[in-house]
């Protein structure tokens, strides 16, 4: 004997605020996109070092410009992961190697000026500087915002917070 | 070192993969349902649901995925709602799927059993609706959440509760359908837009087309909207469209208003459309200014068109002012969006007046409407000259266009107050190929313009092509196109006709008016026809004689008129022309007969005999030209002997003065006719036949023809004489012997032989031989009233 | 059960309405689950001690069955914790000729906690037969099962909440309870007022947390009972996500707050949202659960085994 099957549904839901027009349709507020690239190698002989341009497009407004290009080489972001580590209460990612072997004399090869190389930590710079930058302690800290936005790194500069809290 | 994969070939990877993990799982269910072991089956399903979580795949390889699973959870779903139709109680089922600890399999689960519940027992059929609708909320994912809630609508496509408040409103109503759909649409429409932010901004092409790629998930919502059977209109004006218009405007991205607004066009029955215009167009004006709102206007206007004339429809209302409301609210679109295009202005009333000449095409006013607003549009843009080559120049001519083809009629288009107006705005080129057009489209329908003033009205509408126009390039045209184009204007001065001839003469002038401007590049094509026109119109003042006393003197004064036309081409250094046209005038007052013909067919006479001595002087013009004056002349009957006389003999004269000998020869024998089968007025319509003057002229060319030195002419000429010697012969002139015969006969039997043997000489011969054939022929068998050929030597 | 080895007696225990008397499920030490009778606090205690002789027979000193609770904290497995101890004697001391039967009656016994197997601690209620002997005694032990029962609270707030992190992140969560029963489901909802981080999803996990010791000595031992995606993707400004979480799919236990003075079990909701970077933001916040009274069986058709999960599983504690 089949009984009548029991679909009672729990459909319990709380009641919640109509979101508006302008939010749903809002571009989120989150953008944040920053490209390493352009590499240029300056300079001859000894003086030679590459760097990058570091291109940041945004909306958050924690960052005073909404668009930026600064350039800058790899001892830079050492620098800015030194900052970090010690004023920040971030776990600071690594940065891609330093690449000692690639500076000794008598390679075969460019070296530290290798494309190929050059591309390898044209990405991994790119993807230490995304996830920094997006980490809401790390953009209290005015070595990020120095490192994003200033066209020249002041070395000499007074590390603090951007924000009040 | 692994191989690199395209980014193709890693799609296609992954996607099998995924497909992979659908078979192995999707059989593995079926399994545990076929052995009824439920809970198994359903913790396969939420496996192979787990691959929809992937972010990896894109939007085509991700529908591919869905589709398959979609597929294999048909089995599961008919598998439950058998179970439940069987009465096995699987309690608590809807409780059970959303333990699954991931969100995506859970939904679809979710929703898969919220139908097999709803099917089996419709009780709780609205809150289960509402429940899975929001539930979907929490994924946020743009793609993942449009295919959930694309599931969610195919799953329930058939349990909406589609009936009236009143009904059954336990288990809900078609108001309820609405409210879920338009959430879930709002929803979809939110994540699809919110797909143009995700990813890098390189990217934003590569985004926007797969974002069309999906759009059919939007849309489906509308068209389930659509299927709501018990859904009237107005549930629609209050409830529906403004739901969906709201989130298409406020959505502010340009690819989904103008995929939305297209896509509610054409989802939605017409009888809705025509409730709804205003609302609908006045979200026209609001939208992104990348849309083309110019498409989604013409795609309504001509659906509503193609609507109104359906045979078995009932066509438009007649409450629904159906041009007024377009012609508004187009009018407000184009005011609201500065940034259009004036080519898109003008594509705006195309459309506007194809649906004017659709839906009522017996108002002339509103295809007037129409171009007068573009009137309008034109001047408050400070318009001016259009560039042939411009796409408004384009539109513009396609606007003036429709309602030449239209119509068909040339007078309904001179009914359009701003049709002319519009030509204004036009190059020279264009303006010229406008007014082609409309004259090739009487042409070819063969439409008289039966009075003046529409004669005006359409000379001056078409000025390009009856005179130089401030606005013309410098260079030649090219000569072929301009003998085209006037032999053109040529032929429609035959369509100025009235049937009353007091008008007709006033179409004569006004047009003589109009073409006397052309330069005297063009009157040569255009007022000959004017000319023929007015000899038209002298016979049909005789045939009217008896309503109209004064006819004689209507005559008079066309004649008049043709005397100048027929001047005018002669100041433009035409001799050939006029001449013609001169004579043909003596013959047409010939005939007509009114008064004072007589007078006037001398004049005309004379004119081109003036024209012969001082205009003709190329020796082989000069000889057609005085043939076709003796010709002439020769069928005239209207003159007195005193004033034949004089033009007989001037005849003889001329044609003995032709420089060539043959020429002359030729011409004098011609003249021969003159005195025998001229008439005059006192012979009353009988030949006069002075025999003894054909002998003079025929002798004389015979005496022509010794003086030519080119022998082969010579015999030529003879054998020709012979010929009208023959020729008079048989008409009884007595002047005419055989004895003549004989001689020239001999003479040139004589001749022949020296000629020597060429194809002209074998000419010749055969002539001979054919005449004197005929002679044999006569001679054997004499008519019985021909004149017999005794004494004739062959 | 512990069987004696050489003895010559075997000592077998019987509860009163065994039949009829439901059963519960609880983790063993080694995790496995095994099933025992379960008693509610007041519950009369009754049975039979049947002793089978092996031999002709056996001298002893007395035999007596105890009702015991106990706690048992495994870094100090030699102290047992009785918080509960009744005995009944059985025999004086004598000779048993043949195998006999003793009836035993604990009356209306208070058993105040519930049985609980957990990572370093385990609460249990037993009877111990035993036969006191010259050299070494013969025991028997059945345990069994009590759960602890309640009504529903008088008191029972939603819990609605804003947090944020300033200028990144504001969320209003609301759970429509702050007292939950076993069987019961968490009816909630998450409100973004502010997103500027990449959130790629949300999830609410049910932590559990064992305190054992106290002071210095106070050790907590955390288990994710279970861990329940609630949002997958990115939200805006203004959005409302539904949370519809039921209990009765995962294995939990009432909150038992200072039992004894030696342990706590407390439940926690944690509320986490992980970004692009897979950096978690979280807010945890207690819940009190409660085991309700079973109204009667629910269904017939099939058993239920377990949850459905798949995905990441709970992480082994």
């Amino acid at each position: 004997m089949a009984a009548e099957p029991d679909l009672s549904a729990d459909t319990r839901r709380l009641n919640t605020k109509k979101q508006t027009l302008d939010d749903a349709y809002a571009a989120p507020a989150n953008f944040l996109e920053i490209d390493v690239c352009n590499p240029e190698t300056h300079g001859f002989g000894k003086k030679r070092y590459s760097d990058y341009e570091v291109r940041m497009r945004t909306n958050l407004p924690v960052f005073k410009l909404k668009e930026s290009s600064v350039r800058r080489r790899y001892s830079d972001f050492e620098w800015l992961r030194t900052e970090l580590e010690r004023d920040s209460k971030i776990v600071v990612p690594p940065l891609p190697g330093k690449a000692w072997k690639r500076q000794l004399p008598f390679r075969g090869d460019d070296g530290i000026f290798e494309e190929d190389f050059i591309e390898e930590r044209r990405q991994g710079l790119e993807a230490f500087v995304n996830r920094v930058a997006g980490h809401p302690l790390a953009q209290n800290e005015r070595c990020l915002h120095m490192f994003l936005q200033e066209p020249v790194i002041d070395k000499n500069y007074v590390p603090g917070k951007v924000r009040n809290t | 070192m692994t191989h690199q994969l395209s980014p193709q070939e890693e799609q296609e990877k992954l996607l099998d993969e995924a497909m992979q993990v659908v078979k192995v799982q999707s059989f593995q269910m079926k399994r545990c349902l076929d052995k009824a072991k439920l809970m198994d089956g359903l913790k396969h399903a939420s496996n192979m649901l787990s691959e929809l979580r992937t972010s990896m795949l894109s939007p085509k390889s991700y529908y591919e995925l869905y589709m398959a699973i979609c597929d294999e959870l048909r089995y599961l779903e008919q598998y439950l709602a058998d179970e439940f139709q069987k009465g096995h109680k699987v309690a608590d089922l809807y409780e059970l799927v959303q333990y699954a600890g991931n969100i995506i399999p859970r939904l679809y689960l979710l929703v898969t059993v919220g139908v097999v519940y709803i099917k089996a027992n419709d009780h709780n059929r609205k809150d289960i609706l509402k429940d899975l609708v929001e539930m979907c909320r929490g994924v946020q994912h743009p793609l993942r959440g449009l295919f959930l809630r694309n599931y969610l609508l195919q799953c329930t496509r058939n349990s909406l509760p589609d009936c009236q408040e009143g009904e059954e409103t336990q288990t809900g109503t078609v108001k309820d359908s609405i409210d879920f759909i338009l959430l879930n649409f709002a929803e979809m429409n939110k994540l699809w837009v919110r797909m143009q932010h995700q990813g890098h901004s390189r990217d934003r092409e590569k985004r926007e087309k797969e974002r069309l790629e999906l759009r059919i998930l939007v849309g489906t919502n509308l068209v389930r909207l659509s299927q709501l059977d018990t859904m009237v209109v107005d549930m629609y004006k209050k409830n529906v469209l403004p739901g969906v218009l709201e989130q298409t405007v406020s959505c502010r991205d340009y690819i989904a208003q103008e995929y939305l607004m297209e896509c509610i066009i054409q989802v939605f029955p017409d009888e809705f459309h025509l409730q709804t215009l205003n609302s609908f167009l006045k979200a026209c004006a609001d939208l992104h200014k990348l849309v083309n709102v110019k498409n989604i206007i013409i795609a309504l206007i001509d659906r509503l068109a193609l609507f109104a004339h359906r045979d078995d429809g009932s066509g438009i209302p007649s409450d629904i002012k159906l041009f007024d409301i377009f012609s508004q609210q187009v009018s407000s679109v184009i005011q609201a969006r500065e940034d259009m295009p004036t080519e898109d202005i003008v594509s705006l009333q195309v459309s506007l007046i194809n649906l004017a000449l659709k839906c009522y095409p017996d108002r002339v006013d509103y295809v007037d409407k129409v171009l007068e607003t573009t009137v309008e549009i034109f001047n408050r843009l400070n318009l001016e000259r259009l560039e042939s080559s411009s796409a408004v120049c384009k539109e513009l001519s396609r606007l003036l266009k429709i309602p030449v083809d239209n119509y068909n009629n040339l007078l309904t288009v001179l009914q359009l107050k701003h049709f002319a107006p519009l030509f204004e705005f036009f190059d020279y080129e264009s303006r010229k190929i406008m007014a082609a057009y409309v004259i090739n489209n009487a042409l070819e329908n063969s439409l008289y313009i039966p009075t003046q003033e529409q004669t005006d009205a359409v000379l001056t509408l078409v000025a390009p092509l009856v005179q130089d126009q401030n606005d013309q390039p410098q260079e030649e045209e090219d000569p072929e196109d301009f003998s085209e184009e006037q032999n053109m204007m040529g032929r429609f001065i035959n369509l100025l006709i009235s049937d009353d001839a007091d008008q007709q003469y006033m179409i004569l002038t006004t047009s003589r008016k109009h073409f006397g401007n052309g330069g005297n590049k063009r009157i040569k094509y255009t007022l000959p026809p004017l000319v023929f026109s007015a000899f038209q119109l002298a016979y049909r003042y005789r045939d009217i004689a008896e309503e109209d006393d004064k006819w004689e003197k209507k005559c008079q004064k066309i004649f008049t008129f043709c005397h100048q036309t027929i001047g005018a081409l002669i100041k433009a250094e035409l001799s050939e022309l006029p001449l013609r046209l001169f004579l043909q005038g003596a013959v047409t007052a010939g005939e007509i007969g009114f008064d004072n013909h007589e007078t006037v067919a001398y004049e005309f006479m004379s004119q081109a005999f003036s024209l012969y001595e001082d205009e003709i002087s190329d020796s082989r013009a000069q000889l057609a030209a005085i043939t076709l004056i003796i010709a002439t002349f020769e069928r005239m009957s209207c003159f007195g002997e005193e004033n034949h006389e004089p033009l007989r003999t001037q005849c003889a004269l001329a044609a003995s003065k032709l420089l060539k000998k043959p020429d002359q020869c030729r011409g004098v024998s011609t003249c021969s006719h003159l005195f025998w089968s001229g008439r005059t007025v006192e012979s009353e319509g009988k030949e006069i036949q002075d025999g003894k003057r054909v002998m003079e002229c025929l002798k004389k060319s015979l005496r022509i023809a010794n003086q030519c030195m080119d022998n082969s002419v010579q015999v030529q000429l003879f054998v020709e004489i012979l010929n009208r010697y023959i020729y008079f012969y048989e008409r009884g002139n007595d002047a005419v012997t055989v004895q003549v015969l004989n001689q020239l006969i001999e003479k040139i039997r004589e001749d022949l032989p020296n000629l020597e043997g060429n194809e002209e000489t074998e000419q010749i011969n055969k002539h001979f031989q054919n005449t004197i054939e005929h002679l044999r022929m006569k001679q054997e068998a004499p008519e019985s009233d021909g004149p017999a050929y005794d004494g004739l030597v062959l | 059960m512990s069987f004696l080895f050489g003895s010559n007696a075997e000592i077998d225990i019987a509860l009163d309405g065994q039949a009829s008397r439901k059963q519960a499920e609880i983790k063993t030490e080694d995790g496995k689950k095994e099933k025992l009778y379960l008693y509610y606090d007041g519950e009369s205690v009754t049975g039979k001690v049947n002793i089978t002789l092996k031999g002709k027979k056996m001298e002893h000193q007395g035999i007596k069955i105890e009702f015991i609770g106990q706690i048992e904290l495994y870094y100090d497995r030699g102290n047992h914790h009785e918080f509960t101890s009744l005995v009944k004697e059985l025999a004086r001391p004598g000779e048993l000729t043949q195998s006999t039967t003793y009836d035993f009656d604990f009356v209306q016994v208070e058993k105040p906690y519930e049985s609980y197997t957990g990572a370093n601690v385990r609460l249990r209620y037993f009877l111990r037969v035993t036969i006191a002997k010259r050299l070494t005694d013969v025991t028997r032990e059945m345990d069994i099962i009590v759960h602890t029962l309640s009504q529903y609270p008088e008191m029972n707030n939603s819990i609605k909440m804003e947090v944020g992190i300033e200028d990144c992140l504001h969320i209003e969560f609301e759970y429509n309870k702050s007292k939950y029963h076993l069987k019961d489901v968490i009816v909630g909802k998450i409100y973004f007022l502010l997103v500027r981080i990449k959130i790629k999803h949300m999830e609410l996990a049910i932590i559990k947390r064992e305190t054992t010791g106290s002071g210095p000595n106070t050790f907590n031992e955390n288990e994710t009972i279970a861990k329940y995606e609630i949002m997958d993707g990115a939200p805006v400004r203004g959005e409302s996500i539904p949370i519809r979480l039921f209990l009765a799919g995962y294995d939990l236990t009432p909150t038992m707050r200072d039992i004894n003075k030696k342990f706590s079990v407390r439940y926690y909701l944690n509320l986490v949202l992980v970004d692009e970077e897979e950096r978690r933001y979280f807010k945890q916040q207690e819940i009190t659960l409660w085991r309700k009274p079973d109204k009667g069986k629910k269904s017939t058709g099939f058993v239920y085994h377990g949850p459905l999960q798949s995905g990441p599983q709970p992480p082994e504690t």
